[in-house]
């Protein structure tokens, strides 16, 4: 499998949307994949579709057939990943997601994460996480045992990574490795 | 709608993983922060809350959608900037809202580092003024170093003029100005020689003064806060500058080798009259109603501080409150707390009591070292026995969860002096024995028949302990609520 390289900005995102494409998950498709996922039980009928490899040990998440049997309410949309959490954690991690609105320019933003209202879930054993009512925006991606101290997905030293969540989308944003060690 | 503008200055704002300062063991100066805004409403009813982030040097504000605010909720609010290209950027933020909101700021070590370092913890700011003083500012000098950030709080860009006096120096050690644009902030730090040229070792304090750009007979709204930070240690604090002085300032927490680990208070009192001396003498008391002890008149020079470690003239072992008498000139004030396990606190002294006076960020854990607890000290300034302080414990939700007296008819508290109180006393924990936690958010309304000031204690307890440190703890003033 290639190694795709993490988007650095959302400029570059954009700029890539067309291979982004390839990698979400339209309404429509999520009605295909309701289709393939029920045919393809026992097998893995979502290989490929969103998965990508960001660090040499890590693994494509393997997504569990039925992962898109959902239908996304309107104007909402969703994201998912795996966190590679590492051996020996015990504690709880969570995923919040801090909404980012930009200035008129679009240059710059500010980000707001308020535990009573920002999406947020709990990363599985397997580290596997979903967020499927989201509202369609900028977001930054935090992992943490609390809001207090989660930590952002980064794509450089203090580069946040930044996705777009789009209505009646599910964005995979693939493996990433655990910022919490 | 009457929206009322709460204004907090973000002093950095900054999310950043990775840097080559993080590599830097026990620097707290060279650590990098993160921050949250910790809130609470007192109003009975619901209300909305606006946020303006304005990026660092700029006066375009970005509006964040509204927060709807239950009654007598308390929460936190994590914001920041960031660049189009995902980095984190510095700025100042507003708050406003259509009901009282008071707001404190936390500024914590940026992950994974987040437990490794003391809080930063200052109150926010309700006004502005063109004039603000703080009593004491460093650059490498007992081991810590300054930082502080002016916001300014007009809609049009200001030159800020800012002097730095040394102790015993009538005249500035640098003395500059600033344009900021209307809303937005600027960060100086003291060990910055691109914004100001200080030697190492400076000790003294900073006067600010703010008019429109090119028309020096406009006066210019700023607010001002400090920070400072170990140099090579874990400690840091934060206190709010003061935008007028007094003749009588009160310092609710007065302590001398305290509570078996030294903890001991140390005074920096500024005279910010650039004319005029100020003969300056404090007083301290106990928590029985007794005054212990005074210090000889002090003259303090024109813009200039005095340091003042009560152990000098009361007995060990005393936790108690001071008030700080001057003539001839205003002075203000920050009182610093540090002991022999590592703990450094800063808090300011206040020139003025309240009958309402609100604390919005209030903790309690399990255990004190399985996260942050919270004590809050009460202090009469008024003329009388206060005989009716009673304090109400809110949670995240805006539930009323615990009501304890602190001083009754007959249990009345002296004027000068301080009593205490906690959610555990108070019986506001709940049955996971935590307060604040879950739901996530806690404050407390001090109501008196007297003006009370109040200065809560944010610590946690270190366990392992990390090297020397065994604990992390941080002051902050509690909000005056005019009626």
């Amino acid at each position: 499998m290639g190694q795709l390289s993490i988007p650095k900005s959302l400029y570059e995102l954009n700029h890539l949307s067309d291979r982004w494409e390839a990698k979400k998950t339209s309404h429509r498709s999520l009605r295909m994949l309701l289709i393939l996922a029920l045919i393809g039980l026992g097998g893995n009928a979502c290989r490929g579709l969103g998965s990508r490899e960001h660090s040499p040990q890590s693994l494509p998440p393997t997504p569990t057939p039925g992962t898109f049997i959902q239908t996304l309410p309107s104007k909402r949309g969703g994201l998912r990943g795996q966190i590679l959490i590492p051996s020996g954690t015990s504690i709880r991690l969570f995923v919040y997601l801090a909404r980012i609105t930009w200035d008129s320019k679009g240059g710059q933003g500010a980000y707001l994460l308020d535990p009573s209202i920002s999406p947020w879930t709990e990363i599985g054993p397997d580290g596997r996480f979903h967020l499927l009512t989201v509202e369609p925006g900028d977001y930054i991606i935090l992992v943490g045992s609390s809001p207090e101290g989660a930590i952002p997905l980064q794509v450089g030293p203090g580069r946040a990574y930044i996705v777009r969540v789009r209505a009646g989308e599910v964005l995979d944003i693939g493996v990433w490795p655990s910022p919490i060690r | 709608m009457n929206m009322r503008m709460i204004l907090v200055v973000l002093l950095i704002g900054v999310i950043s993983i990775g840097l080559a300062g993080m590599a830097q063991a026990q620097s707290a100066t060279n650590q990098v922060w993160t921050s949250s805004i910790t809130y609470y409403t007192p109003s009975d009813t619901s209300g909305t809350l606006m946020i303006s982030f304005y990026p660092e040097g700029s006066g375009t504000p970005i509006t964040l959608p509204p927060i709807t605010l239950a009654p007598h909720k308390a929460g936190s609010l994590f914001v920041g900037g960031v660049s189009e290209l995902g980095s984190f950027t510095r700025g100042s933020a507003i708050l406003s809202s259509d009901v009282p909101v008071v707001a404190t700021y936390v500024q914590f070590a940026a992950p994974p580092e987040t437990n490794n370092y003391g809080r930063l913890i200052y109150s926010g700011f309700d006004n502005g003024a063109s004039t603000f003083y703080i009593p004491t500012f460093l650059k490498r000098q007992f081991g810590s170093t300054s930082l502080m950030g002016i916001q300014n709080l007009e809609n049009f860009d200001a030159e800020i003029r800012v002097r730095f006096y040394a102790v015993g120096s009538s005249t500035p050690t640098d003395d500059r100005v600033y344009i900021v644009p209307g809303g937005s902030s600027i960060i100086i730090p003291a060990n910055d020689i691109s914004r100001v040229n200080l030697p190492d070792g400076f000790n003294g304090s900073v006067v600010i003064q703010a008019n429109r750009q090119g028309d020096s007979s406009t006066p210019a709204r700023v607010v001002a806060s400090a920070q400072e930070t170990d140099d090579n240690g874990r400690g840091a604090y934060a206190f709010e500058g003061v935008a007028s002085g007094a003749n009588q300032i009160y310092m609710a927490t007065m302590l001398c080798n305290a509570f078996g680990t030294g903890q001991t208070s140390y005074y920096a009192i500024q005279n910010i009259s650039l004319s005029s001396s100020a003969s300056v003498r404090v007083f301290f008391y106990d928590t029985s109603g007794n005054l212990i002890g005074q210090t000889p008149v002090q003259p303090v020079g024109p813009g200039n501080k005095w340091s003042v470690n009560p152990c000098n003239y009361i007995s060990p072992g005393v936790s108690g409150s001071a008030v700080i008498s001057a003539t001839g000139a205003p002075v203000v004030a920050v009182g610093k707390v540090k002991d022999n396990i590592g703990m450094a606190t800063a808090f300011v002294g206040q020139v003025v009591g309240g009958t309402k006076v609100v604390a919005p960020y209030i903790r309690w854990a399990a255990t004190p070292t399985s996260e942050w607890r919270t004590y809050v000290a009460i202090m009469n300034v008024g003329t009388g026995n206060a005989t009716n302080i009673r304090v109400l414990y809110y949670d995240g939700n805006g539930t009323l969860r615990a009501q304890h007296t602190v001083a009754s008819v007959d249990n009345p508290l002296p004027p000068f002096i301080k009593r205490n109180t906690n959610p555990q006393v108070a019986g506001a924990l709940d049955g996971s024995g935590t307060f604040g936690f879950a739901p996530p958010g806690g404050a407390i309304e001090v109501l008196s028949d007297q003006p009370v000031v109040v200065i809560v204690r944010a610590q946690r307890d270190l366990s392992p302990p990390l090297g020397s440190v065994q604990r992390f703890a941080e002051d902050y003033n509690g909000t005056i609520i005019n009626p």
